[in-house]
């Protein structure tokens, strides 16, 4: 494994984490009715931003674990790469799967909504977790690409 | 439009080339060393100045480094 394919693969891990986080989070509100009460709209707000904060640590501790438990297990330090043009492709073409899957998934959502089948803080739940949703598919892409090729 | 399928030698050139080493060429043309493993493995076309890039490091003209068939 290539010291690009580990970082998209500890990626992918914290990513998974989060997700994970994140679902139990968010039906803990919907079932407890946090989400019909009169603060619903601060909740979801409150929401967004803790998921952008834990994200961003999550992912710092689990690089920091990661690189910790290579070093330790390889005995030796894992060089970084810097990009190159195939790295800055395989990302474009993840990216690309990852966008036009989150749009149809953005697209859904607002149709559930204007049929009456979803409120407005589902929506936007949903649209987060869409996020993260393809986040995880964008860097599934990548590691098919860095082993199977293109 | 047909498919192409794109060749190379750059395996055989670097072992003619005084057993270049795969990272020894990379640090050559400026890219990762699974770069280079993925290109002789045929699993990634370079771009143009990338190829290009190789061949003047072999010494050679690209042609002679890069091969392209079309597909059927």
């Amino acid at each position: 494994m290539s010291s690009q394919e580990k970082r998209v693969a500890v990626s992918l891990f914290s990513s998974i984490i989060v997700f994970w986080y994140f679902i139990t989070y968010a039906t803990g509100l919907h079932t407890g009715g946090a989400l019909t009460g009169p603060d619903a709209n601060y909740l979801v707000g409150k929401i967004a931003f803790i998921m952008i904060g834990i994200g961003i640590v999550a992912t710092i501790i689990i690089h920091i674990i990661f690189t910790i438990i290579y070093t330790v297990a390889k005995g030796e330090q894992d060089e970084a790469e810097s990009e190159d043009e195939r790295d800055k492709l395989i990302e474009l073409k993840a990216m690309h799967i990852a966008f036009v899957v989150f749009s149809f998934a953005f697209m859904g959502l607002l149709g559930f909504m204007a049929f009456g089948g979803m409120g407005p803080y589902m929506v936007i739940l949903h649209t987060i977790g869409s996020l993260y949703a393809a986040s995880i598919l964008a860097d599934c892409i990548k590691l098919f690409l860095y082993r199977r090729g293109f | 439009m047909k498919k192409g399928i794109i060749s190379n030698n750059v395996r055989r050139l670097r072992f003619d080339s005084g057993e270049m080493t795969q990272q020894q060429l990379a640090k050559a043309v400026g890219v990762s060393r699974q770069t280079i493993v993925a290109i002789e493995k045929c699993k990634y076309s370079p771009s143009l100045e990338l190829a290009f890039l190789i061949a003047h490091t072999f010494g050679m003209p690209i042609g002679d480094v890069f091969s392209y068939q079309l597909g059927e």
